[in-house]
Order: structure tokens, then sequence, then C-alpha cells
């Protein structure tokens, strides 16, 4: 009469599992002004609504795992969500073998290894693919908000590059600002 | 009556099909077949090779948009006419060299994808040897994968078949075809250009995997980009007329971004993987804005500055097709792919 042995394995899989996404717009900004001068009031206003700015000249703001970057010499706009996790999966696998430790047995341990390790793999893919879709969830959620304040800072750029310009023309003698219809009129006298 | 060999028949009848002249029923069987090539040509097949090549590429060139009148810069002066009218015939002359022969030896005796790969150098390609290849890449497209050089390089091919070169990282290459007698090559299959374009935008409804629609977009801009930088510096604004023409075709009234994206099923997992795939599939469209700057800088130009006469070119052609209609239609179906600007 023979016997079987139970043979069990345990496999561990520790990973850190990250997720990106981003997207990029270029501003809609009317020429008033030479785009040097045109950038700089657009940096100033970012500024001025909690952007900080970079070596570089781009400006940055970060809220938890969200980033806008704002380059205002090129006019471009990147929004980016990042994640990262920690997974620690675990699993034991049962199976049966002719002896405890002869061949037999070591076949049946590899066997149980390969196929935990697989499923292990697997489950961490399966994790990073859930963490990839709540990173773009939340970056599209983000972008309506973006996209608002980022008008209304191009209309006030444009507003103020429109005062400015006019002073150039000549003496300005009237402004009409209408912030709900999004109207201003300036009289100037040439 | 002229002899020539089975390999050299079969080779005949290859170039007869690449220039129109054969049907493709018959000569698609022989690039399938494989046959041991001779050590050379006879006098005879070499002759009517000659024969062929002059009668047949000129006619093709004639058929296909040679005889239409046209406007295109020579010199500093726009000149219209038909092809031979505003070139001298002289000055049309195509040559071939011994790599045409080699290449008509190859695809009898090898099909195309097999080993050993005809690899010419691409210096020593004349302007009639890539015209015959342009040719032969239009009839073996559908029957062999052509894959490899100097098809993957050619910029023409590359320009007419943009979905075929989908694959691989090789730049395409425009200087002979914006010098000599590439220039006149390109103006005579500018209707050709036209259709292919209008073929291949009107049929991005039709795909539906994103990632079809991306492999395509980057073959597209990658081949726009290399084109309209060897025209722009080359001078010659006009070869890319046909953008116009087609654009002008696309861009209607009731133009509308479902005509680019409408078959896609999914356009990627993330934000970045559909803006990219977007991008992709209004690749053509992302160009008028490069054309409408041209238009611009043309309107600077001065009657006595030079290049005078091809900024007026470009600027008539602009005006003729309603080029700021169609940027602003442009401008308006990409505004409605932005998922930064949703409609």
């Amino acid at each position: 009469m023979s016997r079987s042995y139970r043979i069990s394995v345990r496999e561990c899989v520790s990973k850190m599992i990250r997720a990106e996404d981003h997207v990029s717009t270029n501003l809609e900004m009317l020429e008033v002004l030479p785009p040097e001068q045109m950038a700089g009031l657009l940096s100033d206003e970012l500024e001025r609504r909690g952007f900080l700015r970079e070596a570089d000249g781009v400006l940055v703001r970060r809220d938890k795992d969200v980033t806008v970057t704002v380059d205002p010499a090129k006019g471009t706009v990147t929004v980016r969500a990042e994640a990262e996790e920690k997974v620690k999966l675990e699993e034991t696998r049962d199976g049966r073998a002719f002896d405890e430790a002869g061949q037999h047995a070591q076949g049946v341990r590899e066997s149980l290894r390969k196929g935990l390790q697989r499923d292990l793999q697997k489950q961490a893919a399966e994790k990073e693919s859930g963490l990839q879709t709540q990173v773009t969830d939340r970056l599209e959620a983000q972008l309506g908000a973006v996209r608002q304040e980022l008008d209304q800072a191009v209309n006030r750029v444009t507003a103020e590059a429109l005062k400015r310009k006019a002073a150039q023309l000549g003496r300005i003698k009237e402004i009409t600002e209408d912030p709900q219809a999004g109207s201003l009129t300036i009289v100037v006298e040439v | 009556m002229q002899t020539v060999t089975r390999f050299e028949a079969n080779l005949l009848r290859l170039l007869y099909y690449f220039l129109g002249q054969e049907p493709a029923e018959t000569a698609l069987p022989l690039v399938e077949a494989r046959l041991a090539p001779p050590p050379c040509l006879s006098r005879s097949a070499v002759r009517l090779v000659k024969d062929a090549l002059a009668k047949g590429c000129v006619f093709q060139l004639a058929r296909r948009g040679a005889w239409r009148v046209e406007r295109h810069l020579r010199g500093q002066r726009v000149v219209e006419g038909r092809l031979w009218n505003r070139t001298p015939p002289v000055e049309l002359g195509l040559t071939f060299s011994r790599q045409t022969l080699e290449f008509l030896v190859w695809v009898t005796a090898t099909r195309p994808g097999d080993e050993p790969v005809w690899r010419p150098l691409e210096d020593s390609l004349t302007a009639g040897d890539r015209l015959l290849l342009y040719f032969a890449h239009q009839g073996l497209r559908e029957a062999a994968n052509v894959q490899q050089r100097p098809f993957t390089q050619d910029g023409l091919c590359r320009l007419a078949y943009p979905e075929d070169y989908a694959e691989g990282d090789a730049d395409p290459n425009f200087a002979p075809w914006t010098d000599g007698v590439g220039v006149c090559i390109l103006e005579a299959l500018q209707p050709e250009l036209v259709a292919r374009w209008i073929d291949v935008e009107g049929g991005k409804s039709r795909i539906t995997e994103w990632q079809a629609m991306r492999a395509l977009g980057r073959s597209q801009e990658r081949v726009l980009t290399a084109f309209l930088d060897a025209v722009e510096k080359a001078e010659r604004l006009a070869l890319a007329r046909f953008l116009l023409r087609a654009a002008s075709r696309l861009l209607g009234d009731h133009a509308n971004a479902e005509m680019w994206v409408g078959g896609l099923t999914g356009a990627g997992p993330r934000l970045a993987d559909r803006t990219a795939t977007y991008q992709s599939a209004l690749a053509l469209l992302r160009q008028m804005p490069r054309l409408q700057a041209w238009e611009r800088r043309a309107r600077s130009v001065g009657y006595f500055d030079e290049g005078y006469q091809a900024s007026q070119l470009w600027k008539s052609d602009w005006e003729h097709y309603h080029g700021e209609a169609l940027a602003d239609r442009a401008a308006a179906i990409i505004r409605q792919l932005d998922p930064m600007r949703p409609a």
C-alpha cells in the first residue's frame, strides 16, 4: 500500500507598483503684446493663483497627487497625476507527492511554486491596472477645474494686456469691465 | 522576333506590370515564384527593359498628372502649363542606373521579404530608379512584404503610402524629390497624392483599434514633418499643394471629429494614450497651422524681396483652396478632441 505526502508551498511577492497619467495642451493666448510680455503677465497671474516659479521659468502647482505645470514661454500646460503603492501578496498552495523529499516531491514543489508565482504576478498586474484606473479617474475629475481656472487666468492676462496696449496707444479715459459677461471696454484718447 | 529566356520573360512581365501594361493576375504569381538568376541578362532582354522604361515611365507620369495645366515655380518665376510646357522636355529626361536592372533581377529571383534583401546605397539611386521603385511599391504592396530598403527610406513611397510604414523608425529621405527632375515627378504625381491622402484619412473612420491608429498617425506625422521640412528648405512650397487639395475635400462644412475617430472602440486606457491616439488620428489636420504660417510669412514678402514669386504662389494656393476656413475647421476638430477643451 502506498502513501501520499502533502507538499505545501508558500510564496510571497512584494513590490512597489506605480501608475502615472498626464495630459498636455496649449493655452490659447491672443498676441496682444509681444510673446515675452504675455508670458510675463501669465507668470504673474499664475503665481497669484498659487503656482510656484521654478528655476527654468516653468510654473508648477502640486495638489496631492496631481501636478499642474505651465510653461508660459511656450504656452503649454501639462496636468499629471501619479500614485504608487506597496503591495505584498502571499499565498500558500498544497499538493500531493508519492515521496516526502524525493524526486517526485521536488517536481510537485517546483510545479506548485511556478503556478503560485504566475498567479501572484497576475494579481500584482491586476492591482497595478486598478491603481492606473484610479489615477486616470482622478486626473479626469481634476481636468474640469484646472481648465476653468486656466481659462480665467488667460482671460485676466488678456484683459491686462489690452489695458497696457491701450495705454501705449494714448490716454485711457475710461475702462468698463463686466466680469460676468467677460467683456472689457476701454475708451482711449489718442 | 526577339528571344529571351524564361527568367528574362518573367522579369519583363513584372516590369510591364509595374508600368501598368500587364494585369496583376498574370504578374503577381511571378512575384511568389523563385527562379535562379542568370549570370547576366541577354542583349535582347536589356534592350526590351530600356524600351519599356523609356516609354512606360513617361506614359505613367503623363497619365497620372503631368498632363494637367498647373502653376509651379521655375527658377524665381511662376510658370503655367503642362509639365512639358513648364520644363523643356530635354530637362525632363530620366536616367536609370544599374540599380534598376539589379532590382528587377532581384524581384524576379527572390520573393520580397526573403533573403538576400536587396539593399542599394541610398546615394546610388537615380531619379529614374526611384520612380520605378515607386511604381514597384504600388504593384507589390498588396502581394508581398516590402518593409525594407530602399522602400523604407524612399520619401515618395512613404508620402503616398504612410499606412505601409506604420512599423519602423527609418527617416524618409526627400532630398531627391525636392531637387532636379525629382521635383517634376512630384509635381506630376500631385493628383495621385491627393487621392491617396483622401483615401487614408477616409479610412480612419474604419479603424477600430487605438494602437493601429497610433501607428498610422506616427507614420503620417513623421513623413509629413520630413516632407514639409524638405520643401521649406528647398523653397518649393507648391509641392505641398496636394495637402491643401486633400484638406479642402476632407474639411467640408460638415466635417467633424467622428470622421476621424468614429470607428475607435476605445482610445486607450490612460488619458495620455487617448490624447496621443486623437493626435495621431488628426496628423494631417495638425499640419494646417504650419501651412497657415507659410501664408502669413508670404504676406510679409515684398515685391522686391527674394522669394516674392514663390510666396505669391503659395498665397494664391491658400486663397484658392480657402485655407483660412480649412485651418479654422481643422482647429475646431482638434479642439473637439482635446481632453482639456471638450466641445
